[in-house]
């Protein structure tokens, strides 16, 4: 072992190296460098767990010191017999006389020799409990001059070795890698913040005195007036021009060497730059990959268990057919457990994606702050204005980062190791991770299907779904009935028929004002009942029936209109429902019905001899038949109508002409 | 209608053999997917891990030049 031939603690304390805990030797760092730089070197050797295990660090602060009875009695042999006998009989009384200490439990101890297996030992204090260790700790600390805050990213041990008859410890403190890097950090942060404060701040006090000098010179046609002779006017505009030159020149050369002592930290950190961001682009490229797997497992899933479900109904299967689905099943749950893991390996990289943009945040800000140095502020808010200019819209989260950026400086070391999961890296997430991870693909997935579906529709739906007031039930309540009553509700004598007929009803017309997002008022109520006898009800519904028959039926509160008097109206309206006429073959039977159903629309009811009614049906009918079947081109229940109106008209001119 | 019915479950059988099959290729498929991310994720641990370390070393030979410097 290397003592460096010290021997005297206080040569030790006052060497340069040793001094003070808290500085830096070249030798330390030779020691860790080393260290790294093979691992660096061999690193595709290595699996990232095996890393960073952590490195002991040795020989750094050390003190060559006696040993102590209050501290290092351990180390001391046990009394041979004839020293206990001397002690004996000088009744203790030259137990130091004799190199004796007596040991709490009361055992005579022989300070002249060291116990066996103690020498050459290490005793790591990191490793040991107890007031008297916690006790020895503070002491070396004070002696090493370690803080506190200090002593915990140090290590201290102790060896024995038995000189020249005499137990002697060599004390050692020890940076641990953590503490390595961090007073290597603090080291680099105060040599830029030096090059700042001194170089840079010359530099932009240059920069200012030259900006003063050329606005001077603004005014210097007004200062030459008073100056008359022409020798002394190229004099003074010599010497601006020299120190204008000068200062020219002096500006340039703190650049560089601004530039040349900022060189060592900016250039790996551009090197750095330039990983990261490679990394990131690799990582939103895995999880590109991850969700696409996991979307398109996703689907296929629901397509298959459309499948299932479908083959499950049919109940077709038995004996192997049952034993399909039964594995169909088990392939499914398989392909949901996949599904799981490419969730899992989103989560991950996502986790991963967060540190790597935390890291190019504090390199950018890092590397921002270096370029800064020696720069007016003038100069600094034109460059962040052409840097605004060139970035339309700053991401919110910039800014955080970079007021965090003074924060995490360092922190960059032990906890971005741990964050990416190479101590001990598996995949297995926290429980803040997961959760995060739920809500944000809730979120993605509502996203999605926003974007997937028809927005319109998905809102129109959502407001389908809305609940209305009490009140609101009441007065659309009230509006249906009043409507249906003048449609010949109260004819209808089932008091459940009746019943179904209103809940109906109001079903239907809550629905239609649930789209038009009107405000529920007696108008609006009216108006998405006109639009529910517009659109026909909801005739695919066959519970509709019942409640249809009594809306497509004419309100009685409506004046009867006249064939003569509103033809044009009418012709508009059935033309209206032309539109919605099918092309068809008509039996006999479906003929009689349409025309008797629109004579007795156009009042044929009114004519009270029923002799009369007969035959004008029957005449309508006839006449209606042999135009259907004399008619080449299809016939729809419109024709029909339009047919039975033009009879009708013509067979009251007959009857009228008669009449007069 | 006893053939109709026998073709409906011969198609529907066939149709879940199919289906079975496109699972397994499926889940083949998945498979082969996952490791494929998995190797990337660990190529890229490793990398970020060389980074690191990197890093630390830049940052060991800044202070050591630093240190040269002072003396």
């Amino acid at each position: 072992m290397n003592f460096e031939g010290k021997s005297k603690k206080q040569e030790q304390a006052n060497s340069p190296e040793n001094k003070e805990g808290k500085e830096f030797s070249i030798s330390e760092i030779d020691d860790v460098l080393k260290q790294k730089t093979d691992i660096f070197d061999s690193l595709d050797k290595y699996t990232k767990d095996e890393i960073f295990k952590n490195i002991g660090f040795r020989g750094v602060v050390e003190i060559k010191d006696k040993a102590e009875d209050n501290y290092d009695s351990y180390a001391y042999e046990k009394a041979g017999l004839w020293k206990k006998f001397d002690n004996f009989i000088t009744f203790g009384l030259f137990k130091e006389f004799l190199g004796l200490v007596r040991a709490k439990d009361g055992e005579l101890l022989d300070k002249t020799a060291i116990r066996d297996g103690m020498e050459g030992g290490v005793w790591n204090f990191v490793d040991r409990e107890g007031d008297a260790y916690k006790h020895e700790e503070q002491k070396i600390s004070k002696q090493f001059n370690i803080t506190e805050e200090d002593s915990a990213k140090r290590i201290i041990t102790k060896t024995y070795e038995f000189v020249d008859g005499k137990i002697e410890k060599l004390i050692k403190s020890s940076r641990t890698e953590e503490g390595m890097m961090e007073a290597a950090g603090k080291l680099r942060e105060e040599q830029i913040s030096q090059c700042e404060k001194k170089d840079g701040a010359d530099l932009v006090a240059l920069k200012e005195s030259m900006e003063k000098n050329s606005e001077s010179r603004k005014n210097l046609p007004e200062v030459m007036k008073f100056v008359k002779s022409d020798g002394e006017k190229e004099r003074i505009i010599e010497k601006l021009d020299e120190e204008e030159r000068q200062t020219k020149e002096k500006i340039e050369e703190k650049e560089y060497k601004i530039d040349e002592s900022l060189k060592i930290f900016r250039e790996p950190l551009e090197g750095r730059l330039e990983e990261t961001l490679k990394i990131e682009g690799d990582l939103s490229e895995v999880y590109k990959s991850a969700k696409s797997s996991e979307d398109s497992l996703n689907n296929q899933i629901r397509e298959h268990d459309a499948m299932i479900k479908k083959a499950q109904k049919l109940n077709l299967l038995g004996g192997v057919g049952g034993e399909i689905v039964k594995n169909i099943e088990e392939g499914k749950a398989l392909l949901e457990a996949q599904v799981k893991e490419f969730t899992e390996r989103k989560a991950l990289v996502s986790a991963k994606l967060e540190i790597i943009k935390n890291n190019k945040k504090e390199i950018e800000a890092t590397l921002a702050g270096m370029k800064n140095i020696g720069k007016t502020k003038k100069e600094i808010l034109e460059e962040e204005k052409s840097r605004k200019k060139a970035e339309p819209k700053a991401k919110p989260d910039d800014a955080e980062g970079k007021e965090d950026e003074g924060e995490k400086k360092n922190t960059w070391n032990k906890d971005r190791k741990e964050a990416w999961g190479l101590k001990g890296a598996n995949y297995s997430l926290g429980k803040g991770g997961q959760e995060a991870d739920k809500e944000d693909d809730a979120a993605e997935k509502e996203t999605e299907e926003v974007k997937a579906g028809d927005r319109a529709d998905a809102e129109v739906e959502k407001f389908a779904k809305k609940k209305f007031s009490k009140k609101e039930l009441e007065e659309i309540k009230k509006v249906v009935l009043t409507r249906l009553k003048s449609r010949g509700f109260e004819n209808i004598k089932s008091d459940k028929e009746k019943e179904f007929i209103i809940k109906k009803s109001v079903n239907d017309i809550k629905e239609v004002l649930a789209k038009s997002k009107k405000p529920v008022t007696e108008t609006s109520i009216k108006d998405a009942i006109s639009e529910y006898i517009r659109i026909g009800g909801d005739n695919r519904d066959k519970d509709n029936v019942l409640a249809w028959k009594l809306w497509s039926k004419k309100s009685e509160s409506e004046p009867v209109i006249d064939p003569k008097e509103d033809g044009g109206e009418r012709e508009k309206e059935e033309d209206e429902e032309s539109e919605n006429g099918a092309e068809k073959t008509f039996t006999e039977k479906e003929i009689e019905d349409i025309v008797t159903t629109y004579l007795k629309k156009e009042g044929l009811s009114r004519i009270k001899d029923k002799k009369i009614q007969d035959q004008i049906t029957k005449n309508v009918i006839t006449n209606v038949k042999k135009m259907v079947a004399e008619s080449e081109e299809p016939i729809t229940e419109i024709d029909i109508r339009k047919e039975t109106k033009r009879i009708l008209h013509a067979l009251f001119a007959g009857y009228s002409q008669k009449n007069k | 209608m006893i053939k109709s019915m026998t073709m409906t479950k011969d198609t529907i059988k066939a149709d879940l053999q199919k289906l079975l099959q496109d699972m397994n290729k499926t889940s083949e498929d998945a498979e082969k997917s996952l490791q494929k991310i998995d190797r990337k994720i660990a190529e890229i641990d490793l990398r970020y891990a060389k980074m690191l370390a990197k890093e630390e070393v830049d940052l060991l030979k800044v202070a050591r030049q630093i240190l040269e410097q002072k003396r």
